[in-house]
This record gives C-alpha cells, structure tokens and sequence, in this order.
C-alpha cells in the first residue's frame, strides 16, 4: 500500500519536472525515466542507511532539488534537441515514404520505366534513346534517326539522302525504304507509281554509278512485269538434297506478255553485269550506324541494338529469284529453238548470281545468290543439252554438284550442340541462328542476364518493403485524422543508431554479402549454366533470400522498438521465453546444417539437379505438384530434397517472426501495436532507401560493365553473321566464281 | 561550506567529462561518486545535474545509451553516459583553461 502510494507521488513529482517537454513524447518518457531510476537509487540507499519508506521518499526528493528550478532547466537544457528531434521526426513520417518510393522508382526500376525501355528503332522507331545521342554529333544523330520532324519512316530516310545527296550509302538506304509504298500483290502498278519507282532507281544509278544494283532491280521489275513462269514438268533435272539424296526437279517454262519490255530488262541486266559491284547498301547503312553507338551499357541497350538490327529493311530479293527463273527459262526456250545466244543469258543468270553472293553481307542474301546460281547451272545444263554441246552441260552439271554438296556440309555442318546451349543464357538460347560453325561468346550476355535476374528480386523486395510502409502509413494516417482525442496515441520512437546498424548489419549487410558471393562465384564459374538452366536453383535461394531479409528485418525492428518501449517505460508485450528461444536455437541449427549438407552434397556431385522444366521451379508449388504426381512435374528426389528445404526454412522464417509478432496481435496490446507500426514505418523507408540506392547502383553497374563486354563475337550482329559462321566460305567460293566470270 | 553559484556552475562541465573519462556511468552513480571524491564539499543538488547532462549531449560531448548491469537491484535499466570523442578534446582544453585560470587567481590572491 505504502509502495503504491510512494509510486503515486513519484509520478506526479516527475510528470510536474518534465511537463515541459510534453512537445516531445519520446524524450520525456526518456527524461522521465531517467529520473525515476535516480529516485528508486536514491530512496534504496536511504533505506539501507535505516530510513523508513516515508523517510527515504522524502529524503530523495529533497536531495533532488526545487522542482520548479529542474523542470525549467530541463526544459532550456533539451530545448534545441526538442526542435531538432521535432524536424526528423517530421521527415520520417512525411518524406521518408515518398523518398523511398522515389528510389525505387528512379533507382532501382529505373530499367523498366517507359522513358528507358528498349527502342523499336528503324524503321518503325519514334526516336533514339538520348542515353545513345548524348556523346554523338549533330549529323551522326541525323544520320541515325533522320529528320525528327519527317511524317513516317520513308521520309526520315528521305532527309538524311536529302541533306547528304551524294552518298550512295544514304540514298540506297532511302531507296530500299521507299518500296514499301510500290508493293501490289498479283496487280499490276499504276503507270505514275511504275514511273515514280522508275525514276528513284534512275537517280540511284547516278548516284552510285558502280553499283548493279539499281540495274539489277530495274531488269528485275521489267521482265517480272512482260512475262508470266509456270512449272514445267518437261523440264526436269535430277537435284540433290541435304541428306545426299538425288530426286528430280522440275525447272519453268516462261511466256513473254511484253517483248519490247522483256529485252529493254535484259538490256539492263546486261549493263549491270558491266559494274564493278553489287550491293544493295542497307548492311553498309546498318554497319555506319551501328559504328556511332556508344557500347551498350545495359540489357535494355542490347535490346534495342538487336531490334535496331532485326527491323533492318533488305531489298524484296525475291525479285531476284524471279528474275533468275525468268532468264533460266528463256535461256532453254532460245535453245529449243536452236538459237546460240542462249548460253549467254543462261551465263548472264549465273553472272548475277555470283555478283550479289561475292558482295553479300546478310545470310539471305548469299542464300538467293546461292539459288539463283543452281538455277541458272540447272537451265545452262539444259541448254547444252538442247545445243548438242555435251561439254557444256557436264560441266554446268558438275559445278551444279558442287554447289549442292557445299551446301549439304553447311546445312549438316556444326551448329551448336544442346550441350554448348546449356551454357548461352536465355538469350542466345533464343537468338542464336541455326547457322553452321556460328561462334558466340556467350559469356557477356549471360553475365548481364544475371545481374537483371538480381535487379528484379531486389525489385520485388523493396516493392514488398514500399507497399508494407504504405500500409502502415496509411494506418497512421487514418489515427490522425480519426483518433486525435485518443489518449493511445501511437509514439514515433526513434530506437538509436546503434540498433538501425546492427539491424541493418544482421538483416540485409550479412545475408545480401553472402549471397553476392555466391553469385559471383556461380557467374565466374568457368562451367557456369546459362541462366535458363541455373534460374530454377537461382529461384530458390532468391525467395529464401527475399523471404529471409524481410522477416529478418522486420522481427528485427519489432525487438529494437520493443527494447525502446520498455527504456522510457511504456507497456510491452513480454520477452520471447528462455525455453522458446533455446527452441529456435536449436532449430536453426539444424537447419544450417542441414543446409550445409546439401550444399555440399550439390558441389560434390551426388545432390546436383540436373535442370528443372517449365513453371515447376516455383518452390511450393513444384512440390505439391511432384507429391500428387502431376504430368511435368519434376520427381526426383533431389528436386525433392531441395524444395522440401526451401519450403522448412521459408516456414521456419514465419514461425519465428510470428512467435514475437503474434503479441502484436493480442488483446491489449493496442498501444504497443500502434506505437510499433508508426515506428517500424521510417526503418523500414530507410531500408529502402539504403538498399536501393547501394544495391541498385551496384548492380546496374555490374550490369554495365558486362554490357559493356558485350561486343565482337559476343554480340548478335546481322552484318556479321556470314564472318562468324561456316557461311564465309560459301563467300569465299562466291568471291571465286566470280573471279572466273571474269576471265 | 556553500560555493557561490557561478563557481558550481563554471565547474560542472569539467567535472562530468573527467568523471566519465574513467568509464561509463549513470547519473546517480556520478553525484555519489562526486560527493565521495569531494568529501561532501561541493554538494550537488542531484536534480540539476540532469539538465547539465543533457546539455552536454545535445552538444556531442557525451553519448548515452540504456543498458542493465546485473546486481543486487535485479537489473534495473539505467541510462548510463559515455565520454565522445569530441568530449574528450573539451575536457583536454578545459583542464588547462583551468590550471592557467587558477595559477593566475593564486598569483593574485597570495603572490607568486
């Protein structure tokens, strides 16, 4: 009773010392508290001096001092503190959300915001990144995306031939553009488009008067347009295919619609074969762009380069084809009617062929060539059959030959193995062509792969982190605005720098290093998988990491801002028992040791996965699918073992987080409740923060310096695909015949 | 004997910076240990000692933090205060303010 009493007028005394500092909760439950250990020392030695209760009390009070004279200097003692502490406490509850947002936006998702997505560029581009423009010239930029202004893509192209009306490189670019405006589908051209086409191929041919190619595209258009092909079964000779077996092909058979049309094409053709060269300039264009890039600095920038690549136009090289079945079939006709000039065009066909394969930068280029040569050979065997020149049909038979088992070894030659794939990356596991001898390095692009893998986990964490602070903020919101007579007013405790380092150290620093170690060693691993076949095991330890730094973090904070109620003496749930704690203990050690078991069991071999399939690498979800047998599901024990593991320490986690949150949940803890979600509110901003401004700018600049790795044989280029392949010796051959042509 | 205030007043600061340059120490533990040392002579009026101490920390010259020392009072929580870095550079000028300061009161009071 006495006790109670004395407890009674201890409160009141100190509550009268610190009133003054009522502006700030926190630091007057702190100073209050102070005070209160100060008397129960003071009245404990007094009563061990002989003193009654009473006595003591008293004695204690008096040896304190004039209550109205500390109260006053508490108060001008604490006063600048009080305004400080009142400005923090208004930046954690009112800028830190938004700041952390910012990070996350501006930061961390930074990649994937629209104003840096990866560009569709030409032909159907809007504008190129300013991140790629930024260290460029005015004219390399015009050369790049043309005249911004222009209405559509025709026009950009336009004014960039425009600006620079002499270069060949320019107005090929525009000219092969241009076409799409001319293309009919089984409907003849309108006389003023047929003439407009007409006249920009005209130029062209001025433009760059060594280059076939403007002629090649005018005999291509006359004689596709004064003639009509049908298959000719009469016409047959014996071709071989891929896997070296020989079956009979029939050739065509033509009749002319427009003569006077017919040889003014064949005219053209013949001036063509005169020039120096062919090209059709858009591998020239692509090159000269490609040249003015900075390196790629990130997935988004390797993106958008390979767009810009794959939205390349070519030239409708299927005019070609048609011309070559046009002078291959005319060729025969000449023939049957015993006329000599016959090996001439069917040469001329060969000629053309040889010209477009020896100049051809892009794959489907020397694959026209590559047809409209074995036409041409076939009708030129024909030919010398119909001309009774049996020398002359032997040997356009045997170069036949030659050609078809050049392209047999390339079609059957190496491409890459299932066994090389496994270590491409989920990129080049798309994107490699199924070329013969296509070298890459897969290296750069994997490693870039990795560290967006990173970016999106830790992405997904910090979402997870903004969107739980946003719910708590809102929950303080709304006791402001409803609860402001309450006299449970939630407190925003600040629990001490000392605590938010070791929170910081334990919950994020520890794990987050760990796991950047392992990952630097899984990606500098000389046998490293591509990041389809390492992602299943990645998602498994990514979830336990996220769950990990999540549940660490927050049941971390719940103890820091218990630890804190219970300093300045506000009511707190009780401690996790002595019995418990011992329990998780042992628990966790089990675990880790189990942990270690197998991740010694997968280094060593006997516990290594072999590759997990489709949607089943969802831990839980691959589990309970394996358990009921479902088709797909991945059922052996290892992946068992593993998912069985992932899921124990992901329940381990929420079992211990709710051991001590579950208090929060009872009755009677109310103000407790809301003092931890206004509190836990700012450490967990500053988490945010922290993270996303060092991780988010460690990984994107790992991201960067593996992008920027990424070039040569590492990177996919269309103008470099016949150098890199098997296909540069079919070049080699082209640039030989038409050597031979030549002489 | 009672000091006049400014005295007191002028030798608080010194006097909790040396005192917690030996270890860390709460705040009753500081006035017993004053008390003790000066054989009562500059008896502190307990309640004015807080103020002084939170002055210093709002100044960077002491830190404090809760902690419980097991004892004969079952752990009670004290707030136990710690010299800075900064305090300690204080104390260092403050000692030879105060010798300097001292030598020439001597001086005047009773000649060289």
């Amino acid at each position: 009773m006495a006790d109670n009493e004395n407890n009674d007028h201890n409160e009141k005394l100190i509550a009268r010392l610190t009133d003054r500092l009522a502006g700030d909760p926190e630091l007057q439950a702190d100073v209050a508290r102070e005070l209160q250990t100060h008397l129960e020392d003071a009245e404990d030695e007094f009563r061990e001096a002989g003193l009654d209760e009473e006595e003591a009390q008293n004695e204690a009070v008096k040896a304190l001092g004039d209550p109205e004279d500390i109260s006053r200097q508490l108060f001008q003692a604490n006063r600048t503190r009080m305004r400080f502490r009142a400005v923090v406490r208004w930046a954690a509850s009112l800028a830190l959300l938004p700041a952390a947002i910012g990070v996350v936006v501006f930061v961390v998702a930074a990649p994937w915001t629209p104003w840096n997505m990866p560009v569709i560029p030409q032909p159907w581009f809007t504008s190129i990144p300013r991140a790629w423009t930024r260290s460029l010239t005015e004219e390399q930029v015009f050369i790049l995306q043309g005249d911004p202004q222009a209405k559509d893509y025709v026009a950009r192209a336009r004014s960039i031939s425009d600006r620079w009306p002499d270069d060949p490189i320019y107005y090929g670019d525009y000219f092969v553009t241009a076409q799409g405006k001319f293309h009919r589908k089984d409907e003849k051209l309108p006389l003023d488009l047929w003439n407009e086409r007409m006249a920009l191929a005209e130029k062209g041919e001025k433009v760059d008067p060594d280059n076939a190619f403007y002629n090649f595209v005018k005999a291509a258009w006359l004689i596709n347009a004064s003639c009509t092909l049908e298959d000719d079964p009469s016409r047959t000779i014996e071709s071989m295919n891929t896997n070296g077996e020989i079956k009979p092909d029939s050739l065509y058979t033509i009749t002319i619609t427009d003569p006077a049309g017919f040889q003014q094409g064949l005219k053209e053709l013949h001036r063509g074969l005169q020039k120096p060269f062919y090209s059709s300039r858009t591998v020239d264009m692509l090159e000269l762009r490609m040249s003015f890039l900075p390196p790629p600095r990130s997935m988004t920038d390797i993106i958008s380069r390979i767009t810009m690549q794959v939205s390349t136009l070519l030239p409708s090289l299927s005019d070609f084809r048609t011309l070559g079945k046009a002078l291959g079939a005319y060729a025969v006709d000449l023939a049957e009617q015993g006329n000599p000039t016959a090996v001439k065009v069917a040469r001329s066909e060969e000629q053309m062929a040889d010209m477009i394969g020896a100049k051809s930068g892009t794959i489907i280029e020397i694959l026209v060539a590559m047809a409209i040569r074995q036409n041409a050979l076939a009708n030129l065997e024909l030919v010398g059959k119909e001309l009774q020149k049996p020398a002359l049909s032997k040997e356009a038979f045997q170069q036949r030959r030659e050609q078809e088992e050049l392209w047999r070894g390339l079609r059957n030659g190496n491409p890459l193995s299932v066994e090389e794939l496994r270590h491409a990356g989920m990129f080049w596991t798309i994107l490699t062509p199924a070329i013969a001898g296509y070298h890459v390095d897969f290296e750069p692009i994997r490693t870039v792969e990795c560290f967006v893998v990173l970016e999106v986990a830790l992405l997904l964490l910090l979402v997870g982190m903004v969107i739980l602070s946003c719910g708590f903020g809102l929950v303080v919101l709304i006791w402001a605005i409803f609860c402001r007579r309450s006299t449970d007013k939630p407190i925003l405790l600040f629990v001490g720098w000392r605590r938010i380092g070791k929170i910081v150290q334990v919950s994020i620093v520890i794990p987050l290093v760990a796991f950047g170690l392992y990952v630097i060693w899984q990606i500098y691993r000389s046998d490293a998988y591509g990041l389809n076949f390492t992602l299943g095991r990645w998602t498994v330890e990514l979830v336990l990491l996220l769950c990990g730094v999540f549940a660490l973090l927050l049941s971390m904070s719940y103890r820091a801002i218990r630890l804190r109620c219970l300093e300045v003496g506000l009511a707190t749930p009780p401690s996790i028992t002595r019995r418990k704690r011992i329990g998780f203990l042992i628990a966790t050690g089990l675990i880790l040791l189990v942990c270690g078991i197998y991740i010694v069991g997968w280094w060593a071999g006997p516990l290594r996965l072999d590759y997990l399939k489709g949607r089943y690498w969802i831990p839980p979800f691959a589990f309970v699918s394996a358990l009921i047998g479902e088709s797909g599901a991945s059922s052996s024990p290892k992946f068992l073992i593993e998912t069985f593991l992932a899921i124990v320490v992901l329940f381990f986690f929420v079992v211990w987080f709710l051991s001590e949150g579950v208090e929060l949940f009872r009755r009677g803890r109310k103000g407790f409740r809301r003092t931890f979600i206004r509190s836990a509110m700012p450490i967990l901003c500053a988490a945010v923060i922290v993270m996303g401004l060092a991780l988010g700018g460690l990984l994107s600049l790992g991201e960067r310096c593996a992008a920027r790795r990424v070039t040569g044989s590492a990177a996919m280029s269309i103008q470099g695909e016949i150098e890199r392949s098997d296909f540069r010796l079919l070049r080699e051959k082209f640039i030989q015949w038409r050597q031979e042509d030549g002489k | 004997m009672d000091f006049s205030q400014d005295l007191v007043r002028g030798s608080v600061l010194p006097i909790i910076l040396s005192l917690l340059r030996e270890e860390s120490m709460y705040g009753y533990q500081m006035v017993k240990k004053v008390n003790a040392r000066t054989n009562g002579l500059l008896e502190w009026k307990e309640g004015t000692l807080y103020p002084a101490l939170h002055r210093l920390e709002g100044a960077g010259l002491i830190a404090s933090r809760w902690d419980t020392l097991s004892g004969k009072d079952g752990g009670r929580k004290r707030k136990y205060y710690s010299i800075t870095p900064k305090g300690r550079r204080e104390l260092a000028k403050r000692s030879d303010e105060w010798r300097l300061f001292s030598q020439a009161v001597n001086a005047c009071l009773w000649g060289a």
